[in-house]
């Protein structure tokens, strides 16, 4: 009898019929970062936004959150955010070297 | 020593992240009180008013936490009404919620797809309506 490694199961055994949300955090903090990237802190929230909303994607993908639609939800107003900084610091830049302040 | 002493110190306590986040935001919030956006103390300034000379969503949250916590509600709601009638009082019922769910071991809040999708539309409505110029005098200072 060989030893042939088991194929890779889901950490929770006792969850293996359904679903698992042991890793739901993430989606709930992707939203939180994303939101905050819209109303104040735009990228440095973004960023981070963009990553947990992805590892919450991830996580849906292997049965590990149930809740992934709420990491993609993150993940798009992180980008919103991010964009919107950005764009604002270049015109804040090119204002500035234009001498407009 | 047990194992699940040996647990206990690898992972942090199921407290530690609402203790940290709620220490945090007291000792931000203490600072914004005692110091004044307006002029003394130094605060982040918004890049997207620096960038377009209109305001976000959050434009004026600090100057009205500051004026909450002088007593002036009049001019808190006008600095940003969004912000003292919704993400703070929004903000602090999550906190408190975070720390029972933590301490009966409940797990992550559920948040509705309802809220995750309303409230960022809200505040984008918010965003253009307080640009435009017949609401920005009651919606700015």
């Amino acid at each position: 009898m060989t030893d042939i490694p088991p194929p890779p199961m889901p950490p929770q055994p006792g969850f293996a019929a359904g679903p698992s949300d042991s890793k739901n955090n993430l989606g709930t903090w992707a939203l939180v970062l994303g939101i905050l990237s819209i109303v104040c802190c735009g990228l440095f929230a973004g960023i981070p936004a963009i990553i947990v909303g992805n590892k919450s994607k991830e996580a849906a993908a292997q049965g590990l959150a149930t809740n992934g639609n709420l990491g993609q939800v993150g993940f798009i107003l992180g980008i919103i955010g991010s964009v919107l900084s950005v764009l604002g610091g270049v015109f804040y830049g090119i204002a500035a070297a234009a001498g407009a302040y | 020593m047990t194992a699940a002493a040996v647990t206990d110190r690898r992972t942090p306590h199921r407290l530690a992240g609402p203790a940290v986040v709620t220490a945090a935001l007291l000792a931000g919030t203490a600072y914004t009180g005692v110091q004044d956006p307006t002029g003394s103390g130094v605060f982040p300034s918004c890049i997207f008013f620096a960038a377009t000379g209109h305001w976000c969503p959050g434009c004026g949250g600090l100057r009205a936490v500051h004026s909450l916590l002088g007593g002036d509600l009049a001019l808190a709601l006008q600095y940003n009404v969004v912000v003292v009638l919704l993400i703070i009082p929004m903000g602090i019922a999550a906190i408190a919620l975070w720390w029972y769910r933590a301490w009966r071991r409940k797990g992550t809040i559920p948040v509705p797809m309802w809220f995750a999708i309303g409230l960022p539309a809200l505040l984008g409505v918010f965003w253009i309506v307080r640009n435009l110029p017949p609401f920005a005098p009651y919606l700015t200072v």
